[in-house]
């Protein structure tokens, strides 16, 4: 099965970059491939849970909905715990699913795991 | 054949705490005895500038590789005598990538 | 030459002047079409104003003339129709014979399809890269 990587590293309303990450991600689970999301840099704050109605609230689609249904259709979510550092971010503040790498694990994923990469 | 990834950066050091990755994957690519090909277009060149802080410099060694488009180094005014200690300047950057990208690296990593 | 044909596929995030990303991309995908690869490109978010018809760039590279010229040696490329409608390209439903969503504002290098286009792109190629998305 091939392995696709998917980075995201902006915060999750600001750019149109997450949604669109995430619905690669949604779209390639569901056509069967093996999917990791990274939360990198920026990316660290779509993983914070908590979303109160987004869609009410400043008329956009949830990423915190997107990630719970990534993880629920069989993806990996990680967050890169350095950037959580960085941020002041914890691991109970995220998105339950949602693992937490330290930077050895990581790349690890990316230089041995990974058939493909690609970044939003 | 020797395993060997590759990397196109496009963005300055600093950008999406792009540095720190890229620096951070070279390194471990490294310590685990795999290749590392770096090739720098449009801002990206920006990373071969010397006196670069430590955490987010790369020093090309045996198993690491880097060049940078002279075009857009002159563009910017990095002059080859303003490039860190063994970061080569290329003209024919793209061809170079390419070649690495389809024939030599079995993943690209574009930044 | 290459003997056995690889498959590049590229996708652009990136609006064609805002950011270099998109001339970035062009030379990558002509430089791979002229050692004889075949070249998929997915232009998404705002990478479809890439395919914005009747570009003239004053002191930029023209990046819709640049993509009909690799259209013209043999490169793919669609666009998200999601991401379209949202900025104003798709003016009707899909068109077998056109084999695109139709669009008189798109230049006809490029074809508006639905996303599952680029996950087969992602799928089916040897090699993915990605500009404009950071």
């Amino acid at each position: 099965m091939l392995n696709l990587v998917i980075e995201i590293t902006h915060p999750p309303y600001g750019h149109e970059n997450t949604f669109a990450g995430l619905y690669v991600a949604l779209t390639s689970l569901a056509k069967g491939m093996n999917v990791t999301v990274i939360l990198h840099g920026d990316g660290i704050y779509t993983g914070l849970k908590g979303h109160l109605d987004p869609e009410k609230h400043i008329n956009v689609i949830s990423t915190e909905k997107q990630i719970e249904d990534i993880l629920e259709m069989g993806g990996t979510v990680i967050a890169y715990r350095d950037a959580m550092i960085h941020r002041g971010v914890e691991h109970g503040e995220l998105i339950k699913g949602i693992e937490v790498n330290e930077s050895a694990e990581l790349y690890d994923l990316i230089i041995e795991k990974t058939d493909k990469i690609i970044a939003f | 054949m020797e395993d060997r990834i590759c990397l196109l950066i496009t963005k300055p050091p600093h950008t999406s705490e792009g540095g720190k990755r890229v620096c951070g994957l070279t390194r471990r690519a490294r310590e685990r005895g795999v290749s590392v090909a770096i090739y720098l277009i449009g801002d990206g060149v920006l990373f071969a500038k010397k006196n670069l802080e430590g955490n987010v410099a790369i020093t090309p060694d045996q198993f690491v590789s880097i060049r940078a488009g002279l075009n857009d180094l002159l563009a910017r005014g990095i002059t080859t005598d303003k490039l860190e200690y063994g970061i080569e300047a290329v003209e024919d950057i793209e061809d170079l990538f390419i070649e690495d990208a389809m024939e030599k690296s079995r993943l690209v990593v574009t930044w | 030459m290459v003997e056995s044909k690889k498959t590049l596929a590229l996708m652009l995030f990136a609006g064609p002047y805002g950011k270099q990303d998109a001339d970035h991309m062009c030379r990558i995908a002509e430089s791979a079409l002229k050692r004889g690869y075949g070249v998929r490109i997915f232009l998404y978010g705002d990478g479809v104003h890439a395919q914005m018809n009747g570009q003239n760039p004053l002191s930029f590279l023209n990046i819709g003339e640049y993509l009909t010229k690799l259209n013209e040696m043999g490169a793919e490329i669609k666009s998200c129709v999601r991401c379209s409608t949202a900025r104003g390209y798709k003016e009707g439903e899909f068109d077998e014979l056109l084999d695109r969503y139709p669009s008189s504002k798109a230049i006809d290098a490029v074809k508006i399809y639905t996303l599952y286009s680029f996950i087969d792109m992602i799928r089916e190629c040897d090699r993915i890269m990605t500009f404009g998305g950071i």
